[in-house]
């Protein structure tokens, strides 16, 4: 919950309603404010001088406790810190931790060339967008100003991606900015040794600039309010990126306490994005052996993983591995999700592994942990089926059967819009547990059959197994009479259909003879026993269909031909054998 | 202003004007009791109409700020130092013989009275625990886990020997997947044979749990608990789907801890701890798992339920004030963890590392939000896991290295 | 389950849904061709009942013809020491839940509504007496509500007694009814709260009192109080009153006291009456929201299922997001459609009178609630679109809101603003400021009172001037403060 209020930010804004600013409403754009979704001077009228007090009351009031700063040109902009809460459950986290990835002026020209493509170019798939990389910060390792504008300028050619430009020595920062120009770039770093001087240079660039004070926070604060007070606009702090016994706890505990300052304290003078430089892992790690390069890489991942739960806006990471980038974005892709809008995914009919005309039919919501849950229990139960993900604005089973987005109507009309329907023989919808109130009027709506399923797709396995058939005795299609045909079906759901589906085709009424075969189709169940003679006299007998049919003739398939004679003498019926696909022909009649 | 120094002022400009042809003046104050502009009619300058529906972001003029100098001002940082109502329960796995049971050592997780690693607060007593998946039966795992356990997958006393002397583990969760009436049926006397063998093999705590089948479970728990008599187990676990009294019974008739479980909704863990409770479970012989979803696959729920049980429990939520564990090997079941090298390799890199990060930082991510115990499977991120907790709560410290230097380090 | 080894049939949660089609029904009861029909929960001192009875007065199912209607009257009797008449109508909505579960027995509706229907099958497998239903809900009524210590249940099924019955059961609903309506807050010594969302709003409490429905509307006063009862440890729970201590705003010291609580210090105080200072906190599952129009110093109503944007130009959900959360926000409040049938509704805000806009299918719904002379005052989506629309609506309907608003005021010129302090650095500006009438008339819609602050209104030129002719603008007390001045030499000859 923000802790901006919608009627406070209305009253400072001027209340005309000229909808300049494209939203029809003052109000309609305090929200937008609030939400960080756009800038307060895209209100003209706002910038009026005379408005100017409110103007600057409304800036105070917006700027977050960790203020946001920006570096990078055009359409590569990035933006980081901005942060309002602590915890993202308590609104959410604005701005993306941006991974920065280092190059440094000794590499040479193709080698810098080729890591700057890497980093450019990888990208993974994820939910439906592509997770990148953000930012390329080169390093001074020369000390040499020349060389290093050499670098700057190698890597503007080859990407327009924003840069951070590291060194200690002011004259280096200088070059890098002159062979930068026009990149905005991030400047690392102002320490208690220069940051007079790159403090002079930050401001009179105009350039973003990082703080840095390992590990002492009295400096950190104290050079922070300096540079600020002075005149430098956009800063960042770095409070050292430790890593070792008790020096890892220091870390992640300067990071914490900076962020609860700015947020709960009021500590202005720290309300500043975090710098996390994953990267002094590697100190001291020139040249070591591949094994001992890749464990540090290892090392590096989960120390990066470490600091974007831990309020790093920033990361710089040395590690290129494509297994560090991976769980990387995203993990930040994660944290970064807003927690107030329920996370869904595009409805669909998705096919789960290798699905046929015959495969079960199920449906779940589209929030997004259910679809992933059924899904993947699916999958790794090794099942072929249809799974409709139908649209319930991206909420869950349970809430939105209370909630009414679950209901008999968009149920069916689910079945409707992904045309499930041509994709199957059969006509059987199985429903989440929790939706069993439903299925009276979802067959009514839709004309399917309706199979209430378990409440937890864990368990869809055992219930395929063992309770996905049809119900069983003298079962009807339409509303047949004593003259009406009477067709054979196991409880199979496949031979079922093969069965129900032609007639259903055909609009007719007629009576289907369902045995139970323990969900065996005709063939295995004649072969097996469990479709005698005995079996289809006992459904009879049962369903009372001597009395209510008068027209004494079964219907059966081929597959149960050998059953003729001896169904012919236990039940006094005349046995008719017709194949499925002639059924039309029959009740045409 | 006297009218002698206006004059002269106004001469002084003039003079300036007819050099330079202008005059810029900074930081000016003009005050007067008194101003009068004169406008002439037609000459009132005039607004610019506003431009149609101008969406980009205007230019409020801002002051430029005079360029002060660079002036050092000292300040302290104040620790934003924080009080907590509530405390975490202490939760004990294992017996001593002097307690009864046989154990040679005994765990403690809990007792929490800052948020998780808040140092600069207090340091909390018990570090987080990680304790070995066995299974009681040959499973088909991933492969990089199967490498390193292979010769000991038949029999679960081996591999939970192997964990904890090779591995580091803390403790071991013996899961009796067999019993599931739809693998192998084992009976539960005979699961409970198992038990005794693993607790005959090893000295730390052991952890129970049964195959997920509600029905057969109960049994099978109490089975177990039975045999464990006064070994301080968890039983995994109690949740609504099944019977959980009878999982109860056996704690309070035997002396176990059971684990709370419930699926990523702060109400219901809160309602599943209070029926435990309310049914004479001790509130120190609970430990809440409110599921663990894996990174890339809802991580981001588990994550923030898990820091709102803990913050909540230190506000003073009384329900919710006991330990917490999560099933982290649920991370394996990402695709991004468990597919080859193969498959997958070009894109993602290979599994040797992909996998175990991905165990490692999803049980990471809920350590740093309050988790106290963590169920996994690969030595790789055991190893990693535990010496970033080392790192975390040890009360040494290592030499830190010139850290500024990592811009100039040729890597 | 297990506890229905003895019914013919199963009995689960996955039959809820089932429904019996005319071929395949054995019998029906109630319904729309039979003219009387009732389900009914009666509590009773213990003595008067004997737990685990079932009583069929009249034919039981074996004895009725098969494919038929019959009327049916379902009476439920409990007795215990928490059960009282408030209670009834809370258990009595669980009969529709119970019977489903029985496995091809099927039940709609509620009251003098009901609906009912045993299969054929079920039928055959043995369901051939009303004493499996009874047993059936006798259990589960039991188990569902362990308050409940003696539970008795009649089947009427004779149809002169059925009359009799009927006749009494429509004078219970109407009195509950009546009971219901009439109920307000200081007849009671106690609210209830509930924590049921807590889940998705940590701060969130409602408070339930019988002219406050909580914002889900889901559950009144008599539910939470069943809910309280039956589960004290549950979502639902007592609140007492406290002392009164405002009575316009509504806010009780025992309700701060509990919202504090349970909050964890988030929220301290509560005006159940109010959405503006301390309004009640919302969590997600509002069916509306409340919304205060600046505009027109108006409050606005939209729902949940309205589609599109409301008068103020935002949708429910952009709204919802800011509402929410546990927070207390002024202007937005979270609140049940049936809240607005409440003599309570936003009565320090005004209640109705201060109703503005409302979308017509809630106007609808609640139109009787609606003061007679308001009604057609108050806007919906079909009368106008947007805030200056509504200004004008309002003022032609005469709403009793339009006398609220304040005058127009033009500002004066010769008051000088106390600072002026603009660079004259990059500037589209030059001081002073003054607005032609042609930008006046750009601003469309016309001219709100607001923009009238502090400009200077002149129109085209100055009336009666002549050329040459000008005024001036004579400022008092002035401090100019400038970072910048600028001057510049004129050149001769140009201008």
């Amino acid at each position: 919950m923000s802790r901006l209020k919608p009627l406070d930010i209305y009253n400072l804004l001027p209340k005309t309603n000229c909808k300049e600013c494209g939203d029809d409403t003052c109000m309609a754009f305090a929200y937008k404010l609030i939400n960080h979704e756009v800038e307060l001077e895209v209100c003209k009228p706002i910038l009026d001088p005379k408005n100017k007090k409110n103007y600057d009351k409304l800036k105070e009031i917006l700027t977050p406790p960790v203020r946001a700063i920006k570096f990078g040109e055009g359409e590569h902009v990035k933006t980081i810190g901005g942060k309002e809460v602590m915890r993202r459950h308590e609104l959410t986290w604005y701005n993306p931790t941006v991974l920065a990835i280092d190059v440094h002026d000794e590499m040479d020209e193709s080698e810098l060339v080729k890591r700057v493509d890497l980093i450019t170019h990888w990208g993974t798939f994820y939910i439906g967008k592509t997770l990148m990389l953000d930012a390329i910060a080169i390093k001074c390792v020369s000390g040499d100003p020349n060389k290093f504008a050499k670098a700057v300028s190698t890597v503007v050619k080859n990407t327009d991606w924003p840069i951070i430009l590291c060194s200690l020595k002011p004259e280096c920062l200088k070059a890098g900015i002159k062979a930068a120009a026009g990149k905005k770039p991030l400047l690392y770093a102002a320490t208690k040794d220069n940051w007079k001087e790159v403090g002079e240079i930050a401001r009179s660039e105009k350039l973003p600039l990082v703080v840095a004070a390992p590990g002492d926070l009295d400096l950190l604060k104290s050079l922070a309010k300096s540079l600020y007070q002075a005149g430098v606009q956009e800063l960042a702090l770095d409070p050292g990126t430790f890593w070792g016994e008790g020096l890892l706890s220091d870390t992640i505990n300067n990071f914490t306490m900076l962020r609860r300052a700015a947020i709960e304290m009021d500590d202005k003078d720290v309300g500043w994005p975090l710098i996390g430089v994953p990267a002094t892992i590697w100190i001291g790690k020139e040249g070591v052996s591949e094994g001992e390069r890749l464990e540090t890489a290892f090392k590096e991942t989960v120390l990066s993983a470490i600091l974007v739960a831990r309020y790093a806006d920033l990361l710089i990471i040395h590690s290129s591995e494509l297994w560090t980038f991976l769980p990387l974005v995203v993990l930040v892709s994660n944290l970064y999700e807003d927690p107030r809008v329920h996370p869904a995914v595009t409805p669909e009919l998705m096919p789960i592994g290798a699905p046929d005309r015959n495969s079960p039919v199920m449906i779940t919501t589209n929030f997004a942990l259910t679809a992933y849950t059924v899904k993947s229990d699916l999958e790794q139960a090794k099942i072929n089926a249809w799974l409709i993900i139908m649209d319930t604005g991206g909420i869950g089973v349970e809430s939105s059967a209370a909630g009414g987005q679950l209901n008999a109507n968009s149920i069916s009309d689910a079945l409707t819009e992904f045309k499930v329907a041509e994709k199957v023989n059969h006509r059987a919808l199985i429903i989440p547990g929790m939706a069993a109130r439903f299925k009276g009027e979802i067959e009514d709506l839709s004309g399917w059959d309706v199979y209430v399923g378990p409440k937890d797709s864990g368990a869809i396995a055992d219930f395929l197994r063992d309770k996905y058939r049809a119900p069983t005795g003298l079962k009807y299609v339409g509303d047949p009479g004593k003259e009406s045909p009477v067709f054979l079906a196991t409880n199979n759901i496949k031979s079922f259909y093969e069965i129900k589906r032609p007639l259903l085709d055909a609009n007719v009424s007629a009576w289907l003879l369902v045995v139970d075969t323990e969900g065996l189709d005709f063939e295995t169940a004649v072969k097996e026993k469990k479709l005698d003679a005995e079996a289809i006299k006992k459904v009879m007998q049962e369903g009372g269909a001597d009395e209510q049919i008068t027209k004494k003739e079964l219907i059966i398939p081929p597959a149960a031909e050998s059953l003729k004679t001896s169904i012919e003498s236990a039940t006094k019926w005349k046995v008719k054998v017709l194949p499925p696909e002639k059924i039309p022909d029959v009740v045409k009649k | 202003m006297p009218t002698d120094d206006i004059t002269k002022l106004g001469k002084d400009i003039l003079k300036i004007l007819e050099e330079f042809g202008e005059l810029e003046l900074v930081d000016v104050t003009i005050e007067a009791d008194e101003l009068v502009l004169k406008m002439a009619a037609g000459v009132a300058a005039l607004a610019p109409p506003p431009a149609a529906r101008a969406l980009a972001p205007g230019v409020m003029p801002t002051a430029v700020p005079a360029v002060k100098p660079f002036q050092f001002i000292e300040e302290k940082f104040k620790p934003p130092i924080q009080e907590y109502p509530g405390q975490i329960v202490e939760v004990q796995f294992g017996q001593t013989r002097k307690e009864g049971g046989t154990r040679k050592e005994i765990r403690k997780i809990g007792g929490e009275r800052v948020p998780p690693f808040y140092r600069f607060e207090y340091d909390n007593p018990n570090r987080p625990l990680v304790t070995f998946d066995v299974f009681d039966m040959r499973m088909n795992l991933p492969k990089p886990i199967k490498d390193h356990f292979d010769e000991v997958m038949d029999d679960p006393a081996e591999w939970a020997k192997k964990a904890i002397k090779e591995y580091g583990a803390d403790l071991v969760t013996v899961h009796l997947i067999s019993t599931d009436p739809y693998i192998k049926d084992t009976p539960a006397k005979q699961a409970a044979k198992t038990i005794e063998d693993v607790l005959q093999a090893i000295d730390t705590p052991l952890l129970i749990g049964g195959s997920g089948n509600p029905d057969k479970d109960p049994e099978v728990l109490e089975a177990a608990a039975a045999a464990a008599q006064n070994e301080r187990l968890m039983l995994n676990s109690a949740s609504e789907n099944l019977d959980w009294k009878r999982i109860v019974e056996a704690a309070k008739k035997y002396n176990h801890n059971v684990l709370s479980w419930t699926q990523l909704d702060v109400n219901n863990q809160k309602k599943m701890n209070q029926l435990l409770l309310d049914a004479g479970l001790p509130k120190d012989h609970i430990v809440q798992d409110a599921t663990t979803a894996a990174l890339g696959y809802g991580l981001q729920y588990s994550f923030s339920v898990y820091e709102r049980i803990r913050m909540a429990a230190l506000k003073g939520e009384k329900d919710l004030q006991m330990p917490l564990s999560s099933g982290t090997t649920n991370a394996w079941g990402a695709r991004e963890a468990y597919m080859s090298d193969k498959k997958k390799g070009a894109e993602w890199g290979t599994i040797n590392f992909r996998g175990p990060l991905w165990e490692a930082i999803t049980g990471l991510s809920l350590a740093l939000n309050g988790c106290d115990i963590f169920m996994m499977l690969h030595p790789a991120s055991v190893q990693i896991f535990k010496t970033v907790v080392e790192y975390l709560t040890s009360k040494k410290k290592d030499k830190p290295s010139p850290l500024l230097n990592w811009v100039t380090t040729k890597v | 389950m297990s506890m229905f080894d003895d019914i013919p049939v199963d009995v689960g949660v996955v039959y809820e849904g089932e429904r019996i089609r005319g071929k395949d029904m054995q019998f029906e009861f109630g319904g729309p061709n039979v003219e009387q029909k009732f389900e009914l929960v009666q509590a009773r001192d213990m003595k008067e009942i004997e737990d685990g009875k079932i009583l069929i007065q009249g034919p039981d199912l074996k004895d009725l013809e098969e494919g038929k209607s019959y009327p049916l009257g379902i009476l439920v009797e409990v007795a215990g020491k928490e059960i009282e008449k408030d209670l009834e109508a809370v258990l009595e909505r669980r009969i529709h839940e119970f019977i489903n579960f029985v496995e091809g027995f099927m039940h709609l509706n509620q009251r003098y509504d009901i609906w009912l229907r045993l299969s054929k099958a079920s039928y055959k497998k043995g369901f051939n007496s009303f004493q499996f239903l009874g047993k059936v809900l006798t259990r589960l009524f039991k188990s569902e509500f362990p308050i409940i210590e003696k539970i008795q249940v009649t089947f009427i099924t004779d149809p002169k007694k059925i009359s009799e019955w009927y006749k009494k059961a429509l004078q219970i609903y109407e009195a509950r009814d009546a009971r219901a309506r009439g109920m307000k807050d200081e007849d009671v010594t106690e609210f209830y709260g509930c924590v049921l969302c807590q889940s998705f709003a940590p701060s969130h409490v409602c408070i339930i009192s019988p002219n406050r429905i909580s914002l889900c509307g889901a559950i009144n006063w008599f539910d939470a109080r069943a809910a309280a009862r039956v589960d004290p440890k549950g979502p639902n729970f007592m609140v007492p009153k406290g002392e009164l201590l405002d009575e316009v705003h509504g806010e009780y010291s025992g309700v701060n006291e509990v919202a504090k609580q349970k909050s964890l210090g988030e929220v301290e105080r509560v005006w159940m009456y109010s959405m503006f200072g301390y309004p009640h906190t919302s969590c997600g599952c509002f069916e509306a929201i409340a919304f205060y129009i600046p505009e027109v110093d108006g409050i606005g109503i939209v729902d949940r299922g309205y589609e599109g944007t409301a008068v103020n130009g935002l949708a429910f959900s952009t709204m919802a997001n800011q509402t929410g959360g546990g927070k207390q926000v002024e202007g937005f409040n979270g609140i049940a459609i049936e809240y607005m049938r409440s003599p309570r509704f936003l009565q320090a805000d005004g209640g109705w009178n201060r109703v503005v806009w409302v979308p017509s299918n809630v106007k609808e719904r609640v139109q009787d609630a609606i003061p007679e002379g308001l009604r057609d005052k108050i806007a919906t989506e079909k009368d106008v679109t947007n805030t200056t629309e509504l200004r004008q609506w309002l003022k032609d309907k005469g709403h009793p809101i339009v006398k609220q608003w304040k005058e127009e005021v033009v500002a004066e010129v010769t008051e000088a603003p106390a600072e002026a302090a603009y660079p004259t650095a990059p500037t589209e500006y030059t001081l002073p400021q003054v607005t032609m009438p042609a930008t006046m008339a750009a601003v469309p819609g016309g001219v709100p009172v607001a923009l009238l602050q502090g400009v200077l209104q002149l129109p085209g030129g100055i009336p009666g001037a002549a050329p040459g002719e000008g005024f001036q603008l004579i400022f008092k007390n002035v401090k100019i403060k400038v970072d910048k001045l600028i001057i510049k030499r004129e050149e001769k000859g140009k201008k």
